[in-house]
Parts: structure tokens; sequence; C-alpha cells
């Protein structure tokens, strides 16, 4: 037990204890109060039809029952509390309790939910009671299709909330989520994810088959109870439990194929032959005859994969169970580049001391073996020439690949074949919930979480490698380890009395990860047969050039916080919220800050004055204010450490050196984010069309950043300090209706738009006075800055000489050019800005009969993007050496060099046709099977742009957003067939 | 009572939460150390000590000091490359032209490396000086210290003249700026105050460390230069500093020029001054094989590695050395062999390509790949690698030729150079250069700095020798008329913005 500190998590699991021994003495404690049951039917408002499945719970506890097959329940209750009984697609309904021992309750079918359950913070509520700007997309309204991560099933649905995946075909890459603009200079960008209640879970172990609703808290009143870590905005993820009653087995899996792989377009041999002849007839010596192409020889033809998801679930009242089995194999478009996943999953409910107990237990294990890409073979891919043959079977030197030489140039087919890199994860997370219904109005819940995690990654390159040629091999082992605990006790209490209904939460958190990694790096190998698994074999290590290294980090969060919501008569509506949040990152001199938040609403449907306008079924007005952090910064940045610096010749001996790592900063504190939103949510049409807008204003403050400073006084030229200042504002709009609807063919359709402007406010005081930094460093021969950090200005704005045509010896033209046709830097003008005006999403869900259709569609419309494969290869300058890109063969009248301009800003605003799916449900009469569905999916369909590089859906993360880089990968359409059956 | 028990509970639940929960958030580091829990023993005060020592081992990288000043000066050059490398946006032509400008990165990289060894002997001379652990030689260590500082102000008096002054690490304000006069004379104090604390006779426990043998040599080198940059003539007083030095009786000039530039050189009994390097420990430090050298001559040293290909001499310089001049062989010209001896060639589309280095350079900015006579000062060890490992040539900063050539100098600037000519150790630098000595009627400034040239090439004092002398803003090879206001470098931008005191050098 050494990993964990027993020291610093004795508190909390004292903590732990006492209160496990509350968990069980208070329900003897509370005895005198006596429990009662209550029984039911819940059937179909229009037909009687009885129905199966219905959630019967007590509101504002998370106890509760389904219905069985008949459409029967049966629930222990103590006290008179009010039930809420919930099914996908009809309205949810609540009944006093008080007085009754039958309840029987016909449930309407609905579209739009008003009483739908929303996911807040530590707790639920309905829709209609919501006075934050909160996003709930439930399993009807997901992307169909396949996905290695369940963010993919968000894609185009919440307005604000960016998901794109920079990293294209990449079997390996994430989604880059982010919502609402850029809010941070340094910090992380990512939201704080939490998955059934346990905060930052890694989403490659969760099956998006088992994500039942995703909620997503956008604004800083919704936000604010999650302190310093909701900033970025929460997403909280839903996953299926387990439920009473039916023991049922689902299954679903896929296969899939990729096809059409898009890549940088560039010469074929042809085509390179006849432009050398036509256009650089100097550099005939470059054509070698051969006609390869590169991006075939390191690519599978037709990349597959497949999914299973197995999901068995069942039990009775008091004891049941949701566990899921699933394995997920994944080809990379490149050839060595694979993901499989695996994951056993199980959830368990149990009640206890006559349900005053729940236990909601959760264990997973998930695996990932994978063989990660290296982009750069792409690039080499691109600029290496078409005409030189792969293999040169003679050359004893390359191990007979052909060798050209060139500054980082190098045979991507040796640099694939010469190397194995292999990987593995194992997550482990475990975690209980204990909720105590102390009196028909107090609950208290207790949640421990522990997860583990362990990753090591086997890393070979041969004598063979071409960037080690005339060496040895090189091994590489690295590895680690990381481990988060969470605790979290809350206390729920509710009052009502007549139109007034209050509840009140209040809570404590605490949470430690710790995480630590080692690597060991050795060369010179006698032979290649080891691969990795002889690392002592190399002479590396009596040389001296072997390394190894091992590094180990804590950090702490703890926090308090409260909560009180108020609804008066379902007209007024208000929140209060305020956390009290500290983490170790921060200076000894703030550690601690403050989180509060305030909302309220308005529903004016309800006010006498609307009550008679027939059409209108809901209109609610939101106002909300909150303040949120950001503590993503990483760790010991405020302290003063001393590390190695090298090593010294001292008394003839080399002894090490230490000096302190870095400039310390003990003031060191939150970014802190004030936003203030309002909105209006509506219903109209008997519900069939419904909307939200937002507006909100977004400013964080105190913003961290790496500023020059002067050497000496300091010691090194960069202090990471709290200076700035950032805003956003915009609008979103969502929609959602059902354009029509008959007996057997219905069209519902959801809309969103989101309009979002940035804003660097301040970026100086008394002491950092420049207002202007240099980013988007374009390397190589280019080697400019293609953005500036500057006050007043958009984050991503571009800078550069301003293109304006070519002369007639096809040479470039400058706006403001000096005498020898360049643009002095201080003349250079905003030429571009990566962020998109405005974003929109249509997705439009079609069902007839037992068919089921849906089309899924993204538009950005401006924000720019630098081309540089266009700033690097459209010119016939380093022709020969490298090959170019098509367009410049297509266009050949450009003669100049490369030359960083606005040229090569494109306009980047595209129209995606994300997903198609076609659907079939059979009718089946089978006695074991209750549901068949087969369906296809072509995912990333089609994209209607003026852009001319790969994708113009580029990173917008980080500070030099809008840069289509050299290092690529791929982008392909998938297509997917797949079943989904039920027992 | 119903009411109470319920109130109760609640009370309890709060209250066991605000007692028992843990809000202690001190961070616990493992795989660094606090400062804190640091200075608890000599050794540790040693360990940190020496940092302000590995700060001197970036001086020759390809970006730093060293780098700056060659490419400004008429030894070296790095002209755009015929495949369109090494132009890198002019940044090189820049310092060649003297269009110094203050954005330019090894600009930037040679201030940091001047005031990051500033800032970091002040940090160490804090800790050394408030530490209560005492041990012998804790005088001397703080000696050393101090006149390290003053070898990164020399060179900050030499390069921009106006420079931050900061000796107080616990004085947290911006430092003000002072000119060359008052930095000149502090440069001058600390050495002198210093100078008797240090170890007197060189010794391999005093290697690369600063001696008295080094700070005399500094000293006379600031003195030989203060008419040029504070208009004193201290000619006399930079004699006296040489005669420090001489006295000690410690040096002597090698038998073999070359000696002084081995593997292992620190056998030579000439070099005052060095950097230690070590293949791997100071990696990424002393590279110049792959700075210069063409990948063709992989085959001459058995070099791994590939070779960049960039930094060579300027061909105007290759002239001034006789055919018979020992030194001349610092550099790679014509035809290459093998290290079997056989002469290198290749076989392209049909032609034998034979491979030899010209001397001359037909295009500056777009040089052919074997164009440019090529540095081997430094003898070159095999299997070098840039990615695993590097020159283990430890870097002369102070020899002995260069102390007996600057006595000699002055002594001429006094109209007494007559004095010396017959001293043994100058007659042994000509002579074991395959030269004749010099006799008083050959001397003349053009012949001088033309010696110290051959005598110091690529060794980082030219730059210095040429503004001495006059003629650092004379047109050169490739290279305009340039400014008087170039004898000083600007003030990078970066330095300027992050302390509003500093006012940019005139011209800029």
């Amino acid at each position: 037990m050494k990993a964990i500190d027993i020291h610093s998590f004795c508190k909390a699991y004292r903590f732990f204890l006492i209160a496990a021994l509350f968990s069980l003495l208070a329900p003897a404690l509370m005895a005198q109060q006596g429990s009662r049951m209550v029984k039911g039917k819940v059937s179909d408002f229009n037909t009687g039809e009885s129905l199966p499945g219905v959630n019967v719970s007590v509101k504002g506890t998370q106890s509760g029952t389904v219905t069985n097959i008949d459409g029967l329940f049966e629930l222990s209750l103590s006290g008179e509390p009010v039930l809420l009984f919930s099914f996908v697609g009809y309205t949810s309904q609540e009944v006093a309790s008080k007085g009754l021992n039958t309840i029987d309750v016909r449930l309407k079918p609905t579209v739009e939910s008003l009483d739908e359950v929303v996911v807040i913070g530590y707790g639920l509520t309905t829709k209609k009671e919501v006075t934050g700007s909160i996003a709930s997309v439930k399993t009807e309204d997901f992307n169909k299709g396949s996905y290695n991560n369940p963010m993919g099933l968000l894609q185009g649905k919440v307005a604000g909330l960016s998901i794109t995946k920079p990293d294209g075909a990449d079997p390996m890459a994430g989604y880059q989520i982010l919502l609402r603009g850029t809010n941070t200079l340094t910090s992380g960008q990512g939201p704080l994810i939490i998955v059934d209640g346990v905060a930052g879970m890694d989403l490659k172990n969760v099956s998006f088959e088992e994500v039942e609703s995703v909620d997503v808290l956008k604004d800083g009143a919704a936000a604010a109870i999650y302190g310093t870590r909701g900033s970025n905005g929460v997403i909280i993820i839903t996953t299926k439990r387990a439920k009473t009653g039916i023991s049922k087995v689902e299954y679903s899996g896929y296969l899939s194929i990729q096809v059409n792989p898009r890549m940088v377009e560039n010469l074929n041999a042809e085509q390179f032959t006849d432009a050398i002849m036509k256009y650089a007839p100097e550099k005939a010596g470059s054509l070698y005859g051969a006609n390869t192409d590169w991006f075939k020889e390191i690519t599978r033809a037709m990349p597959v994969s497949h999914r299973h998801n197995l999901a068995i679930s069942g039990g009775n009242e008091t004891f049941s169970h949701r566990t899921v089995f699933f394995v997920d194999q994944s080809e990379g478009l490149l050839r060595d580049n694979a993901s499989n996943n695996y994951l056993l999953k199980t959830n368990i409910q149990q009640k206890t001391f006559g349900g005053k107990l729940s236990l909601d237990y959760n264990i997973s294990y998930g695996i990932r073996d994978y063989k990660p890409a290296n982009y750069d073979m792409f690039y080499q891919a691109f600029i290496r020439n078409p005409t030189s043959p792969v293999y040169d079977p003679g050359n004893s030197y390359t191990g007979g690949y052909t060798l050209i030489s060139g500054m980082d140039y190098y045979n991507p087919v040796a640099m694939l074949n010469e190397r194995t890199r292999t990987g593995k994860t194992d997550d482990a997370g475990i975690n209980v919930r204990a909720n105590l219904q102390l009196t028909p109005t107090v609950s208290w819940v207790n949640m421990v979480s522990v997860e583990r995690s362990n990753w090591e990654e086997l890393y070979y390159r041969t004598k063979y490698y071409p960037s080690r040629l005339g060496t040895g091999g090189e091994a590489e082992i690295s590895n680690g380890r990381s481990s988060d605990l969470q605790y979290e006790s809350t206390v729920n209490y509710r009052y009502e009395k007549n139109q007034h209904q209050v509840q009140l939460l209040g809570g404590y958190t605490f949470e430690e990860v710790q995480a630590n990694n080692s690597y060991m790096v050795n060369t010179g190998f006698d032979t290649d047969i080891y691969g990795p698994h002889n690392i002592g074999a190399g002479s590396g290590l009596g040389e001296g050039t072997a390394s190894m290294g091992s590094y180990k980090e804590k950090s702490r969060l703890i926090s308090f916080f409260g909560r009180a919501t108020y609804n008066n008569s379902d007209r007024f509506l208000a929140a209060l919220s305020l956390r009290r949040e500290g983490s170790s990152r921060f200076g000894a001199n703030n550690k601690w800050g403050w989180f509060p938040s305030a909302s309220i609403g308005w529903r004016m449907n309800n006010e006498a004055f609307m009550k008679n306008i027939a059409w209108l079924n809901d209109l609610k007005l939101r106002i909300g204010y909150g303040i949120t952090g950001n503590q993503d910064i990483g760790n010991y940045k405020s302290q003063i450490l001393m590390g190695r610096a090298g090593k010294f010749y001292y008394n003839g001996t080399w002894i090490n050196t230490y000096q302190p790592v870095s400039n310390p900063n003990p003031d060191l504190k939150w970014e802190n984010k004030h936003e203030i939103n309002a909105g209006i949510d509506f219903a109209v049409l008997k519900n069939r069309l419904s909307g939200t807008i937002d507006m909100y204003y977004r400013k964080s403050t105190d913003l961290l950043y790496t500023y020059e400073v002067s050497v000496p006084p300091y010691l090194y030229k960069e202090l990471f300090t709290n200076v700035g200042t950032i805003s956003n504002r915009g609008v979103e709009l969502s929609l959602k209706g059902v354009a029509v609807r008959t007996e057997n063919f219905n069209w519902t359709s959801i809309l969103t738009f989101a309009y979002n402007k940035n804003r660097l406010d301040k970026f100086t005081n008394e002491e950092f006075t420049n207002d202007s930094y240099d980013l988007g460093w374009i390397g190589g021969a280019i080697g400019v800055n293609s953005q500036k950090l500057r006050e007043g200005q958009s984050l991503g704005t571009f800078y550069g000489p301003v293109w304006i045509g070519l002369d007639e010896l096809g040479k470039d033209l400058f706006k403001n050019a000096n005498p020898v046709g360049q643009v002095n830097p201080e003349d250079w003008e905003v030429i571009g800005n990566a962020f998109p005006d405005f974003t929109l999403g249509w997705s439009n869900m079609f069902s007839w009969g037992d068919w089921d259709m849906s089309i899924a569609m993204r538009a950005s419309i401006g924000g720019q993007v630098l081309n540089t494969y266009r700033l690097y290869y459209e010119n016939w300058g380093g022709i020969g050496l490298n090959n170019v890109v098509l367009s410049q063969y297509e266009n050949p009248e450009f003669t100049g060099n490369a030359r960083y301009s606005s040229k090569y800003v494109e306009d980047a605003s595209f129209l995606k046709v994300d997903n198609i799916s076609l659907g079939y449900n059979f009718a089946l009469e089978s006695k074991y099977i209750s549901r068949l569905r087969m369906y296809a999916t072509a995912q990333d369909v089609w994209t209607l742009t003026g852009y001319k590089g790969l994708d113009p859906e580029v990173n917008l993360g980080g500070l030099t957003p809008g840069i289509e880089y050299l290092s690529y990968y791929p982008r392909t359409t998938l297509l997917t067939l797949g079943v989904q059956v039920s027992f | 009572m119903k009411k109470i028990s319920k109130y109760l509970f609640i009370l309890m639940v709060g209250g066991a939460m605000f007692t028992l929960s843990c809000t202690n958030l001190d961070e616990e580091v493992y795989s660094s150390i606090p400062l804190d829990d640091f200075f608890r023993t000599e050794a540790d005060v040693l360990m940190n000590a020496g940092r302000a020592y590995t700060k001197l081992q970036r001086f020759p990288e390809e970006q730093r000091l060293w780098s700056l000043m060659q490419n400004a000066s008429d030894e070296m050059v790095i002209p755009g490359r015929d495949d369109g490398l090494w132009w890198e946006q002019g940044r090189w032509d820049e310092l060649h032209t003297h269009h110094f400008n203050p954005t330019n990165k090894i600009l930037r990289q040679s201030w940091e490396f001047v005031f990051e060894g500033v800032s970091a002997c002040n940090e160490v001379l804090y800790e050394t000086e408030t530490t209560p652990i005492q041990f012998e030689g804790k005088e001397r260590i703080l000696a050393e210290i101090r006149v390290l500082r003053a070898l990164f102000y020399y060179w900050g008096i030499d390069n921009w003249g106006n420079i931050p002054y900061s000796v107080d690490f616990t004085d947290r304000e911006l430092p003000e700026q002072k000119d060359r006069v008052f930095m000149f004379s502090f440069v001058e104090k600390e050495i002198l105050d210093n100078v008797e604390k240090l170890q007197t006779m060189p010794g391999p426990d005093y290697y690369g460390r600063v001696t008295k043998g080094m700070a005399y040599t500094l000293l006379a080198k600031l003195y030989l230069n203060a008419e040029t940059w504070i208009g004193q003539n201290m000619y006399q007083k930079a004699v006296d500093a040489c005669d420090q030095v001489i006295a000690l009786n410690a040096y002597s000039i090698e038998d073999d020029y070359f000696a002084n530039f081995k593997v292992y050189n620190e056998a030579s009994v000439e070099n005052i001054f060095v950097i230690p390097n070590h293949t791997v420990y100071t990696k990424d430090r002393m590279y110049w094989y792959t700075l210069t050298l063409n990948d063709a001559s992989r085959a001459t040293f058995n070099f791994k590695g590939e070779m960049w290909d960039g930094f060579v001499l300027e061909p105007p310089f290759f002239n001034k050395y006789a055919e018979n001049d020992v030194r001349r062989k610092s550099f790679l010209f014509g035809q290459q062999y093998d290290k079997a001896g056989n002469p290198i060639y290749f076989i392209e589309q049909g032609d034998t390509a034979w491979f030899a280095y010209t001397p001359t350079i037909g295009n500056y900015k777009a040089r052919g790949r074997w164009e440019g006579a090529r540095c081997c000062k430094y003898e070159y060890q095999e299997n070098l690698e840039y990615y695993v490992n590097d020159m283990e040539n430890d870097f002369v900063l102070f020899r002995y030729a260069d102390l007996i050539y600057t006595r000699f100098e002055a002594l001429w600037r006094l109209g007494r150079a007559g004095e010396m000519i017959n001293d043994a150790h100058l007659m042994k630098i000509r002579t074991r250069a395959g030269l004749e000595p010099y006799n008083v009627s050959q001397l003349n400034a053009e012949e001088l700095l033309d010696e110290f040239g051959r005598e110091f090439a690529w060794e980082g004092r030219r730059r210095q020798d040429q503004i001495r002398f006059g003629v650092w803003g004379n047109t050169w090879w490739n290279k305009p008329a340039s400014d008087a206001n170039a004898r000083l470098f600007p003030i990078p931008q970066t330095a300027l913005s992050a302390n509003p005191k500093l006012k940019q050098n005139d011209g800029f």
C-alpha cells in the first residue's frame, strides 16, 4: 500500500468510515418512522396498454424501481414523498404519495417533454425547472454510427459546443472539445467530464452504446458548482444503469471499412517528370525513372474495424445489475497503425434497510492495445520524389532501401518497416455510491471512487531506420501509472409548503491524483532480433549514451459547496450556489478561492395572463451569473524547486549541478471566469416545436501566461504569472421540431446555431508592458510567426504581407512592398482569423414504418486556415528533391519562392455531411427476440468548401488555432454495417 | 420530537463534514528538491555553485555568442546553399552584412547566454554567502564565481556596451542600464578584489576553473581594449597584467599548435582557461563537426550521423595563410580522403565526382555542396553522431599564445615592440607555425591583425581584433561598408520589452 500515502489520505478515509457507520446506524435510529409499501400500475394514457420498464422514483433521491412486464410496480416508502414516473417518449408525471397505497398512473406520450430529467451538478432536476444554460441530449437524438469515443454522438447537437477530430482517421484520435470559445491562454481547454458522478474519467473506457444521456453545463451559473474546473464547461455523461425486473440481453455490433482516403495531393511520377522537364530542367538529375505512389506504399487499401457490445441486465427490486462487455478492433489507414479496446463493466444497484439505503456499485476494467501512428510518414510520403524506387537492393548501408540525402528527408517505407512501436493501457475503476434517506426530506449521499491506470510503450528502431543509419538499433521502454481517488459527500434537504418548494444541498469533495512514470533508452544493438525485449544488450549503457528517467507527481483538490433552489408554483425559479475550493497547485498565498453563482427563471406561460394562449406550451426566461475557475496548469508551478542542471568538471571529476528549475511565483492563483447568461426556453404547437436561445458574455481574468521577464533580476527569461483578461460573447440557438408526424411517417429536425466573438482584452500591466507576442511559428525554410497575441484582438489572428497577385514574371506582388519586393514586418496586416463567425448543425431523423433514417450536417462560416502545404510546396523551388502540391502543376504560372503571405491564409468555411444512416426494425413475433434492428451508416461523407487543403476543420484549440500543419493524418469515409438485438 | 431529531441529523451530518474533512493542500514534491531541503552539506553548496560554470558551456553552440561574434567577423560565413538550406530568412546574412536586427534569434540567444550567466552567478553568490555551511575553500569558490561573473560582464561590455547592472540576487527591482565606463571599472575592480583569493597554480584539480592565470588574462584583455571601449590608454596596465601571468611560470607555448585542440587537450600547457567538454555530459554544446562539414566527410572521420554543412571559412580569409603555414591545416580544402587514405569520389549519373572542398565560393546565396574550406582545427573523434554524442575537446577560451600576443600588441601600441621581439615564447608561436619570427620592421597594424587571425581563427577573438584595429566598418566578401554604430550589437527586442529601463544602442 505504499502507493497510497496513508498519512495524506487518512482524513478522507476516516471520514468515510464514519460516514459508513452513520449509514449503518441511521436506519436503525430512524426505524420509529416506519416504512410502507405502495403499489400500482402504469399504462399508456391513450391506449391503456400497460407500460413495462417505467422508472418510478422518489423525487429528489436516487431510490426507486421500474415497472415489470405487466406495468406493475411495488415500492417501499418512508414518509410521504412525491413519486416521479418517467419513461422515454412519455411525459413524466409527479404524484404525491401522501395517503395513498395504490397509485395507478396513465402517462401521456410526448414529443418534447418538459419534465425530462436534466442532470445538474450533484443532482437531478427537470427541464422546466432549470435556470442555468444546460443542454441535455438523450439517446434518440444522438448521432448514429460508430465512434471510438462517446463525444462523437454529440457532434453538431449542442449549440456552442464544438467537437472536432483534428487527427482525422487515426483510430487513436480523440475529439477536441471547445465550449464557447477560448477562455484561457495556457491552461487546459477541455471541459470537465463527469461519467456517472465520477470526475475526469477517460472517455475511451465509456462505450458509446451505453450512453443514455449527456448534459452539457454551459454557463457560469450552471458550472459554478464545479468551481475551479468549471470554466471550460462541464459534460455529464449518464450511462445505462441496472434496472429492476426484466432480465435482458442486448447485443450491438458492427463492421466498418474506411474508403476514399483523402491525403494532400501531390504529383504522380508522370506529372513530376513532366513538371521537371517543363519548369525545372536543371533538376533533370532528380529523375530516377521509377513510378512510386508513396502514399499507397504506406497505407492499407481498406482498413477494417469491428466492434461488439454485449449488455446483460436484470435483477429484483433489492438487487440488480447491468454488465457490459465490449470489444473494439480498429485498423488505421497507416499500415502498422491499430487500436484494440476491451472493456468489462458492471453496475450493481442494491437496496437495503427497507429501501432507506441504496447502493450503486460500478466496477470497470478496460484494456487498450495499440500501435500508434507516426504522422511524419504521411509528410515524408508527400514530399518524396515519386520517380525514386522504394528499394535499392544492393545498398547494404540502408538495408536495401533507396537513400536520397536531404535534411529531414527519409524513405517512409523504411520508416514504417524498420520500427515497431506498441503500447497498452490498463484502466481499472471502482466506485460506490451510498444514498441514505435519513428522513423523508433529508438524504445523505457518500461516494468513493478509485481509478487506476497503467500504461506501457515499447519502441524499437532498427539499425536501418532512416534517421539512425550507421548506428545500431535503438530501444525504448516507457511506462507509467496513475491513480485518482475521489470522495464526495452531499446532504440534500427538500422542503415544500403551499406553493413553495425549496431544495438545499451541501457537500464536500476531496480528490487526489498521483502519477508516476519512467523510461529507458539504449542504443547500439548487435542484432535487431531482440527488438525492445533485451534492452540491456545495447552498447549505449557502457558508452554513456543510454538514458533513463523517472518522475512522480501528486496534486489535491478539496472543496465545500452548497446550493439552494427555489420553485414558486412552477412560475418563479431561483438557484444560488457557492463553492469554496482549494488546489495544491497554486501559490501559498492563493490556495483557496470562492466560486458563487445565482440564477433565476420565470415561466411566463404559467402566469395568468398567458394561460389562455393555446399554442404556447412553455415560455421561460432565464438569467444567471457565475464565477468559475481553471486549475489545469500542471503541478509545482509556484515553488522554488532545485533540479539537475548539467555536469560540471570539479577537481578532476564530473559532478552534477543543481539550479532552481524555474522562476518561482508564490502568488500564482486561479484564472477566474465571470459569466452572465440570459436565455429563453420555449415550446409551442403542442410541443412540436421547442427551442432555446442563449446570450452570454464571459470574461476570464487573471489569465496565466508565460511572460518574458528581465534576466537579471529573474533567473530565467520566463515567468508564469496572472495578468491578462479574455472575453467571449455570443448567441446560441437550438431548435427541435417535428416537421411531419403522421401515422407511419415522422420527421424530426434539430437545428443549432452558435455565434461567438473572442477578444483578448488585456495582456499587460505595470510590470509587463509588452502588448504583442509573436506566435504560430512556421518553421523550416519559411521561418515566420504567422499570428500575434495582441491586446484588443481576437486570439488566432493571422498577420502577414497582403498578397495582391503575380507580376508578369510570375512572382508574388505584395501590398506595401519595400524596394526588394518584400514587406517589412512592421507593415504586416491582419490577414485572417482562425475562428468562424458562426457555426450551424442540422440533424434530421426520419422514421417510416419499420424504417428509420438520419442525416447530420454541420457548417462553419467564416474563419481562415493557414494552408502550410501550399505555403511550402506550391512553387517550383524545391521540386527535384521534393514533390509539390498538385495545384502548382495545374496552375504553374507562379515562379517565385515560398514566401508567407495572405495567399495561403484561406477561407475555411465549410458544409459537411457528417453522417447518413439507414436502419430497419424487424417486426418479430419471437418469444426470445424483443428487438432486431439492422443499419448502415456512412460517416464523413462529403465536404463542401473552397478551402484547398486537406480539411478546413483544423485544430481550433490552444493559442495558435487555424493552422493545418505538415504532419497530419489523412481523412477517410467510414462505412458501417451494424446490428442491434435485444433478447 | 420528530422535528428535533431531523434537525439534529442535519446538524450532525454537517458537523461531521466540516470537522473531519481534510483541508491540507501542501504540495508533495518527489522528482525535484524544494529549496528549503536543498542546502544541507558542503557538496550541496558546490553543486549549486557549479551551475554557474555550466552556463559557460553553451558558449560554442551554433546559435550563441561564439557564433554571433564569428559570423559578424570576416573569418566565418554561412552562405545560403543551392538547395535553399541555411539561408534561414537571412538571419545569418544580417550578421554577415552588419545589418543587425534586434529580433535576430542568434543575437537574442547570445544576450540570454550572457545575462543568464550573470543571474546564475548572482544566485550562487547569494546562496553560498548566506548558507551557514562553512568549509575550507568557500572564500575561493566565491572569488571564482565573482570573476566568472566579471567574464560574463566583459562579454556584455564588448558586444553591447550599455548593459543592465545587477549584482544582488535579493534586489528584485529591474536593473539599471550602465555604460561602458561604469561597467569597465566594475569588472576591473571585481578582478582585482578577488584575484588573490584564487588558485595560483593550474593543475588537474582546477582544470576548467577560474584561476589566477585566467583572471589576469581577462584583466589584460580588458585593458587592451580600454582605448576602444572607454577611450583610455591602458596598454601599460595590460602589459603588467600579462606579466602577472608570465610570472606564475605555469604556462608555455606548446610545440605543436594542434596539441591545444586535441580531443584530449587537457594535457596542453598552453591553455589557460577552457570549457571542459564530455562527449555525453556536455552534449549539444560543441558540435562544430556537423556545423561545418559536408556529409561526404563522414568517410574521412568515420562519423555516424548526418552533417549539417553550414559554417564555412570566408574565402578571402583563406588567402591570409602562407602555403607553408602549419595553421592553414586548421581548415579542410582540396581533395578529401577516407580514413584509409583513399581519395573519396562518387559516381553520379555516370560521371565521377571527386570530393574536394574549394576555398572559393561562387555564389554567396547559392553555395555548392563542396564550396568553402571547412574547419578541422579541433581534432575530430570517430563515431560522432549529433543525436548521440558530441565533441569531447575542451573549448579553449584563453591560451598562453593569446596572452603573449596581447602583451606584444600592447607594447607595440606603446611603441616598445622591440622590448619583446626576441621573447622565446613570441618567437615560438611563429616558428611552430613554420614561419620566421618577426623583426620590428615587419610590424604594422595590418600584419598584426592578419597574424592574430591566423593564430586564433574561429576561436572567438576576431571581432574584437577587427574593431580594435579599426577595420570593422570596412567592406569585405559580400559585406558592404558598415556604420560605426555596428561596433555594438543592438540590445535584443525581448530584453528591451522586459526591462523598460533599457535604452537601445544608437543606430538601431
